[in-house]
């Protein structure tokens, strides 16, 4: 059985119902243009892999089984599809390790986030994604976005659940460095606004 | 403190990805998916599987063999019930049985044994394989 309620549509979609599977790529396919997108870099890239995935999924889904939700089946499919692009295009997943000790003043970040306007903050983590590797843009889109759980985001990404966790922990602090960096000049300015009210008194 | 500070980052990431906004697809993203399957689903009723051999033939096969078979064995040697203790079945164990098929072919048990590993060993392999490129496919 499906655990999610895309149950219905996959079953109407099987016995042939294109408009059913139609209402499915409506549904995911922002979600699966993301991840394609976070993966190979490029939109034309990600509008391919994006189409393949949802055209392999459409002729695999009679072996569906339901064992996991059909959109963690779905990423699946579109995590392979780009990285079978990325061997055809001789690109790799850039990676980088943890450089330096990780000290970083949380409560000072969650203060300037917190004075930040809903539009700056929408542009900052936009761009803080960017700077991402596609490995760590990936799984944190898929842990804090998609919410899925280490056991899902093991079975799209093909690795064990304490390879996820690794995975997750180092994209976590690399996100935050970022965020720091971009932060930077709004948590200077903030303390300048605080000192020059400190000498007004 | 190890774990505070984690929780603190956690907390303070999922404040910030909520602001994070979907990419959006290209606009026409939809429609030519569905094109595209349309154009599958016909290619695919198009080439509708049919198999080399039928399965009327199959049975005609089946139904020729089992008549030739049964013509050599009844047809030479007349039906006993004495042919059943020949078989020495009680021997299974110590592949003695196989004396009475052939007198001119001997093989030793440990042959006998190895080709039975053998074949069971390719059974298993042919089934794991199978198994695995069918999960493949689905990938590829």
């Amino acid at each position: 059985m499906s655990k999610d309620n895309d149950h219905p549509l996959i079953s109407l979609a099987c016995k042939g119902d294109t408009a059913a599977y139609g209402q499915l790529v409506e549904k995911y396919q922002h979600m699966v243009y993301t991840l394609a997108l976070k993966l190979v870099g490029r939109p034309e890239d990600a509008e391919e892999v994006a189409q393949d995935a949802f055209l392999k999924a459409y002729e695999a889904l009679h072996s569906f089984k339901g064992e996991s939700k059909f959109s963690t089946w779905l990423y699946k499919i579109t995590y392979h599809k780009g990285l079978d692009l990325l061997k055809k295009r001789k690109r790799t997943i850039h990676t980088h390790s943890l450089d330096g000790d990780f000290k970083i003043d949380i409560p000072s970040l969650v203060n300037t986030w917190d004075e930040l306007e809903i539009k700056e903050q929408r542009e900052i983590i936009k761009k803080a994604m960017d700077d991402l590797d596609s490995d760590d843009a990936i799984v944190i889109t898929l842990f804090y976005f998609e919410e899925l759980s280490l056991k899902e985001m093991a079975e799209v990404l093909a690795l064990k659940s304490n390879a996820v966790k690794v995975k997750l922990f180092r994209a976590r602090k690399r996100l935050a460095s970022i965020l720091r960096r971009k932060l930077e000049p709004e948590i200077i300015e903030g303390y300048e606004v605080h000192s020059r009210r400190l000498l007004n008194y | 403190m190890k774990k505070h500070k984690e929780k603190e980052l956690n907390a303070f990431l999922e404040k910030t990805t909520k602001a994070l906004e979907l990419e959006r697809a290209p606009k026409n993203f939809v429609s030519s998916v569905m094109q595209q399957v349309e154009v599958r689903k016909a290619n695919a009723s198009n080439i509708a599987y049919t198999p080399l051999v039928s399965s009327t033939i199959w049975v005609g096969i089946a139904l020729m063999v089992v008549i030739v078979f049964g013509f050599l064995t009844l047809e030479s040697n007349p039906v006993t019930l004495d042919w059943f203790s020949t078989l020495k079945i009680y021997t299974v164990g110590t592949m003695d049985f196989l004396d009475t098929v052939s007198k001119s072919f001997s093989v030793s048990d440990s042959t006998i044994y190895a080709l039975v590993g053998l074949l069971v060993f390719m059974g298993v392999q042919v089934w794991y394989l199978k198994r695995f490129f069918a999960q493949r496919q689905v990938l590829l």
